[in-house]
């Protein structure tokens, strides 16, 4: 083969290599989910300001939090796919935390993107479900769609309507007592979860 | 420059606003008409500048090695469930699918394939095989979802038409090789 083109070719494999290394993160992450994951280690982007409404039917910010940790996952109560297993899952992370942490050091909320069916009426049925207390674990949701769609964004949560159902990915997401997030769970292992905040909380 | 046009026409065609989103709302709509009708473009573009090129092509792209290359490195990009995200959600990255494709897909493609050697050209046949068989599988089997932009239900339906491809190429191939080789034995 000509010298042109075996430089070619050789020049293109390594720019080619070298492309998609740096398009995945390293070889890391192939999926849109796993790069938010890995990007969020990083820029731990500050959460937006948003009013819940819990199923109490009591408003609160994150900032009514300051100084503590949160741990949030996104659901609607009438879903019968992954929420189920994303509650159970936090219902297990929820049980395993000391009574001195949980409220002092650290926030839980379940946060409804179906702002239409889940009235407060529907979160506390769904409260009772799993068993939360309602103070240190909040059923809650988002009033103000806009503030709705920019925490979703913000999050890398899509949320698609399918008639009466939405597909969404699921996840539990850390913020920081500075109201950043810092950091992105797989929804099936809680566990990690919970060995991740033993470190950070040291319990 | 008759076929220039067609390439072009295809391209604009392909990116009126309906016909994008109409595509683009489903998985196999992207990936498997989309994306191979922006390829195709770029592959009739590239055969109507073969000729033109060839003293060039003969010194750069000797046996078609350097464009197969290109080929295989921006379909391995496109094929990644997080390049098909980007280009839904970022203006961005979809302008850089509807030029990449054309370009280092198709274009690359009508320039290399003929040069290359009957082996290679097997190689290649054999790999796209058994690839697409794998990936379809994987996307139908997938535990997790994909592409945020997409459901779970029309990952499975990329998935089972990727085999089905997979399974019809095997066939066409066991009878290309039967029939028209006992033709040319005979």
């Amino acid at each position: 083969m000509d010298r042109k083109s075996i430089c070619m070719a050789i020049g293109i494999a390594i720019l080619g290599t070298v492309i998609l290394f740096y398009s995945t993160d390293h070889f890391q992450a192939f999926t849109a989910e796993q790069a938010r994951r890995i990007d969020v280690l990083t820029n731990t982007p500050s959460v937006p300001t948003v009013t819940f409404e819990d199923s109490k039917s009591e408003t609160f910010t994150f900032s009514d939090f300051h100084g503590k940790y949160i741990l949030a996952t996104y659901i609607y109560t009438s879903c019968g796919d992954v929420c189920p297993v994303v509650e159970m899952n936090f219902q297990s992370i929820y049980s395993q935390l000391p009574a001195n942490i949980l409220g002092e050091q650290l926030q839980l909320l379940s946060i409804s993107f179906d702002t239409v069916r889940d009235t407060s009426h529907h979160l506390e049925q769904h409260r009772e479900m799993f068993q939360a207390d309602g103070i240190h674990w909040r059923m809650v949701r988002v009033p103000d769609q806009q503030e709705l769609d920019l925490l979703l964004e913000q999050s890398g949560v899509i949320v698609i309507p399918v008639g009466n159902e939405f597909e969404h990915n699921a996840a539990f997401y850390l913020i920081n007592p500075e109201g950043q997030l810092i950091k992105i769970f797989d929804y099936n292992s809680p566990n990690q979860v919970v060995n991740e905040l033993k470190q950070i909380l040291s319990f | 420059m008759k076929r220039m046009i067609i390439s072009l026409g295809l391209v604009l065609v392909l990116s009126i606003p309906p016909i994008r989103h109409g595509l683009e709302e489903s998985m196999i709509g992207q990936m498997l008409i989309q994306i191979p009708l922006l390829a195709l473009a770029g592959y009739i573009l590239g055969i109507g500048l073969r000729k033109r090129m060839s003293p060039l092509l003969s010194r750069y792209n000797q046996y078609g090695i350097p464009g197969l290359l290109i080929v295989t490195f921006a379909n391995i990009y496109w094929i990644l469930p997080r390049s098909i995200d980007a280009a839904l959600n970022h203006a961005f990255f979809e302008t850089i699918k509807f030029i990449t494709v054309p370009l280092l897909i198709g274009f690359p493609l009508a320039l290399s394939w003929g040069r290359l050697h009957l082996t290679v050209k097997g190689f290649v046949w054999a790999n796209v095989i058994s690839m697409s068989f794998v990936m379809g599988w994987l996307y139908a089997n997938s535990p997790i979802r994909l592409c945020n932009n997409y459901l779970t239900e029309q990952q499975l339906q990329l998935g089972n038409s990727f085999m089905l491809i997979s399974v019809f190429l095997l066939i066409s191939f066991f009878c290309k090789l039967f029939f028209v080789g006992m033709k040319n034995s005979q």
